[in-house]
């Protein structure tokens, strides 16, 4: 599913970025990546999204997130 | 003496390498000097152990791509420049995104020093290291820092200069993409070593290969430069990609990126524990409140009013004991020369020098204010939430987030806002910031709308027609910051990709090193173009002389003299002195030559007595003047009449307490000095009118003035439009001049009255339509040029908004003049 439209504060996994090449290692140099854990904190109604990655808070604008697949990533997952 | 040694810092952003390298290299420190880099890299000299080693701070960044210039600039310093060691320093509660660059680096092969920086807080929030391991695990030393406190930083500067010496031999562990990754990067080496083509024998083939087959447009244009044949190698290249697309979905750079946090993650999972999962921390709590989009909008208005509070209430004081020490610097050379000196070197120096880079100067503590203000924001960690909360409207208008400050502060003075763009890292944003913030109308406009409103509009219109000026200037800038973003600056509008750092103390030292820095760039530029440009503008007002005056002001003012004098001899006889005492007249002269504070006396009880009343009556009315001034009175308000009862009561008590004095020294007040002042200085301004009609600035005017003529301006008004080119508030004192109707201020009432005979309020709306669209003073164009390193961009402006400020102001008074609007 879309970034945008996932539930706030629950572990997420990242499938896959369809983002263009910039965008994409802009990402990956925050962390965001396919295989990478993340977690959405905040996600109003407009405006950028507030993701929690390796540790970090990063913010994203909504276009770019509407590009980022998840699928919910369970606790156990975590090492 | 040895060979001098580079060290370079490197590391993300909020990581504390900023504050590493304040503290190492102290004030010892500038921003270097690299040809084509808009990015600064500051550098800082220092001897350790007798021996001179020079650092270099590295724009911060979070990878090595090609794709951002703070990126590639700090790469090809790396590549280009070889640093003896370079430092990577690592925020380390996030140290698995720090380590992404770390690895960057370590493929990049150069001898490499981790600072693991903050590991107190790290170990707080409850974080172990098992720094022996990890640093046996990447084959790269690791010293642990804590930036603020400077602990760690001795044994940092140790290590890496042992590094540089080879003391300590460099050698990382070989780093492992996976199998599929490391069967192809080692074809493309075995591929580049038996080629002679390669822009990079220092680098490791492996480092080549990996950027080529992330397809890094840099290296690819690089090996193409070359000349060689690079048609095999691409080859090659091409065909691993396409190996790997066989067997993953992502692209090989993408693939490459997760293999770098595949090895630190592999890395981390054996050397770093997390024993306490903490959430909810301060910053947390902190940003519930701070990025709400309901609470976090009025807060941050709050702190940008306190900044703006900040910038020019407590700047413009300062700016004041700065304007009055130019004015008596500008009396103590005038006073080298003799009485009336006619000397062009006095002028050029007084009112060209003086005048011109004083004019500059005086703007110094708003801008050190103001980046105070802002590394304030910054280092807190706030200004990403203020980006944050600016973006959803910044968006729309195809800008980031930040542009909104440096916008806020252009109503202010466009100067330190341009200066301000520094904070936008994308360059795109940043160039459309810089030119529209001149339509932010700034404070040194205020005195023309100040002049013109009150002498068009009547009171009621008077408050709605000065926002309305201002709201102009923010549609306009709105409009073509939308405009520029859909042509010359067309493309993806830059990803809002930002970090929220942790929240954090700043430490003083950083924050007047970042003031200090502005302070010495804004001084070095007004001590050179700044200068050139204003003894050229002197130069232009004050050329040619004229020879022959069309009357002979040189005997009106000496007949003017002698009626006033032998009017205070008149007083002389009503005191009672002697016929023939001029120590009055003496006394007088020298009081109103020091502005009216000094004053000397006259060796008789009675002429001092007289004096005396003529200070006090005058400090009484100066201090009425003042008061009306500072409280904004206007006349014939309930305020303005009780302001002026008590000075009126004062005055009725000094007659009372002089009876003998008063009347005479009121009587010479109202009716001997002041008239003598006013017409000598009108038979001064119509030698200055006179020659700055002969002037080339006044020929210039006049030449101009057909083209100013649709937007209904005559060669009076160009001529002062020219003039306002040194610094906008100049267009009222040149106005003044081109009427001759004496020193002028904002709120000259016989300027007004000039103004209102000779010009309709439709000419008065357009004056102030064109001060705030055209082009902006000088002091911006010069910082545009600087902060844009482009001529070409300055003059954009400049002209650009010239161009747009004649179409709009043209339209404005023709359609006005055909529906008889204002006429």
């Amino acid at each position: 599913m879309l970034l945008t439209d996932t539930p706030i504060e629950i572990p997420l996994i990242v499938t896959a970025v369809n983002a263009g090449r910039t965008a994409q290692a802009r990402l990956a140099s925050m962390g965001i990546l396919p295989g990478e854990k993340l977690m959405v904190l905040r996600n109003d109604i407009n405006g950028p999204l507030v993701l929690e990655v390796k540790g970090t808070r990063v913010a994203i604008g909504r276009g770019l997130c509407q590009k980022v697949m998840v699928s919910p990533g369970n606790e156990e997952s975590k090492e | 003496m040895g060979k001098e040694i580079t060290i370079a810092f490197a590391g993300n952003p909020n990581s504390g390498k900023t504050t590493i390298f304040n503290r190492i290299t102290g004030a010892h420190q500038h921003v270097g000097n690299y040809p084509g880099v808009t990015v600064d890299i500051k550098e800082g000299k220092r001897n350790i152990d007798g021996l001179p080693v020079k650092f270099i701070d590295l724009p911060g960044t979070y990878s090595l791509t090609a794709l951002s210039e703070e990126e590639l600039v700090s790469r090809n310093f790396i590549v280009e420049s070889k640093p003896d060691v370079v430092i990577d320093v690592l925020d380390a509660s996030t140290l698995e995104r720090q380590l992404y660059l770390a690895v960057q680096l370590i493929e990049l092969g150069v001898p490499l020093v981790l600072a693991f920086n903050m590991t107190d807080v790290a170990e707080k929030a409850g974080f172990k290291f098992d720094i022996p391991l990890l640093s046996d695990l990447l084959g790269i030393p690791i010293v642990q820092t804590t930036a603020t406190s400077g602990k760690g930083l001795a044994e940092l500067l140790q290590t890496a200069l042992s590094v540089a010496r080879q003391k300590i031999e460099h050698e990382p562990k070989p780093l492992v993409y996976g199998k599929e990754l490391d069967t192809e990067i080692d074809r493309i080496v075995t591929r580049l070593s038996s080629t002679e083509v390669n822009p990079y024998i220092d680098l490791p083939l492996k480092w080549s290969a990996i950027k080529l087959l992330e397809n890094d447009s840099e290296v690819v244009s690089d090996f193409m430069n070359t000349g060689g044949d690079v048609g095999e190698l691409f080859d090659a290249v091409e065909g691993s990609r396409q190996r790997l697309a066989r067997i993953y979905s992502d692209p090989a750079d993408m693939l490459i990126a997760e293999a770098r946090y595949g090895i630190i993650s592999g890395a981390a999972s054996e050397a770093v524990t997390r024993t306490v999962e903490e959430r909810h921390n301060f910053s947390d709590r902190l940003d519930k409140v701070l990025i709400n989009p309901f609470v976090g909008m009025p807060i941050f208005l709050v702190l940008m009013y306190l900044v703006f509070w900040l910038t020019f209430t407590i700047g413009d004081p300062l700016m004041g004991w700065l304007e009055t020490g130019f004015a008596w610097l500008g009396g103590t050379v005038n006073g080298w020369f003799g009485e009336g000196s006619e000397s062009p070197i006095r002028s050029l120096l007084v009112d060209g020098i003086i005048g011109g880079v004083g004019g500059v100067i005086v703007f110094l503590p708003n801008i050190m204010l103001l980046f105070i203000s802002i590394a304030v924001l910054e280092d807190t960690g706030y200004m990403a939430r203020a980006a944050f909360i600016m973006d959803r409207l910044m968006h729309k208008i195809g800008l980031h987030g930040k542009s909104f400050i440096p916008m806020l502060i252009g109503f202010g003075c466009s100067v330190p806002a341009i200066m301000g763009t520094r904070i936008l890292e994308n360059k795109r944003d940043r160039l459309v910031t810089i030119l529209i913030i001149p339509l932010m109308s700034c404070g040194a406009r205020l005195p023309i709308y100040a002049l013109i409103i009150p002498a068009f509009f009547p009171s009621h219109l008077q408050g709605p027609m000065l926002w309305t000026i201002y709201v102009i200037g923010i549609i306009l800038a709105v409009v073509l910051a939308k405009l520029l973003r859909t042509t010359i600056f067309k493309g993806e509008s830059s990803p809002f990709v930002m970090e929220l750092p942790p929240y954090r103390t700043p430490t003083i030292q950083g924050l007047l090193i970042h003031a200090w820095d502005r302070g010495r760039m804004y001084l070095k530029k007004a001590g050179t173009i700044i200068l050139a440009i204003s003894i050229l503008l002197w130069w232009a007002t004050a050329y040619p002389k004229l020879q022959i005056y069309s009357d002979d002001y040189d005997s009106q003012l000496e007949t003017l003299r002698i009626d006033y004098e032998t009017e205070l001899m008149d007083v002389n006889l009503e005191l009672g002195l002697p016929d023939g005492f001029d120590n009055i007249k003496i006394a007088l002269d020298k009081w109103i030559e020091d502005d009216r504070s000094e004053l000397t006396t006259t060796n008789s009880l009675l002429a001092d007595r007289f004096l005396e009343t003529v200070i006090e009556i005058d400090e009484i009315r100066i201090g009425f003047d003042r008061a009306v001034d500072e409280q904004g009175l206007i006349e014939n308000t309930p305020d303005f009449i009780t302001v002026k009862y008590v000075f009126e009561s004062r005055l009725t008590e000094l007659e009372e307490s002089k009876p003998d004095y008063f009347p005479i020294a009121e009587n010479y007040l109202d009716n001997i000095l002041s008239p003598y002042l006013a017409q000598s200085s009108e038979i001064e301004f119509k030698i200055y009118e006179e020659n700055l009609n002969y002037s080339i600035m006044g020929r210039f005017g006049r030449f101009l003035e057909p083209v100013f003529r649709p937007m209904g301006y005559d060669w009076k008004l160009v001529t002062a439009t020219l003039g306002a080119l040194a610094a906008k508030e100049v267009f009222v004192a040149q106005l003044g001049i081109v009427f001759s109707v004496g020193e002028a201020d904002s709120a000259s009432s016989s300027l007004r009255q000039k103004l209102m005979d000779n010009y309709s309020p439709l000419i008065g709306f357009c004056i102030m339509l064109f001060s705030l669209i055209s082009a902006p003073c000088v002091a911006t164009l010069v910082v545009t040029r600087s902060e844009t390193r482009s001529w070409g961009w300055a003059l954009f402006q400049f002209f650009g908004l010239t161009v747009l400020a004649w179409i709009l102001t043209t339209l404005v008074y023709q359609v006005g003049t055909f529906f008889g609007i204002g006429v």
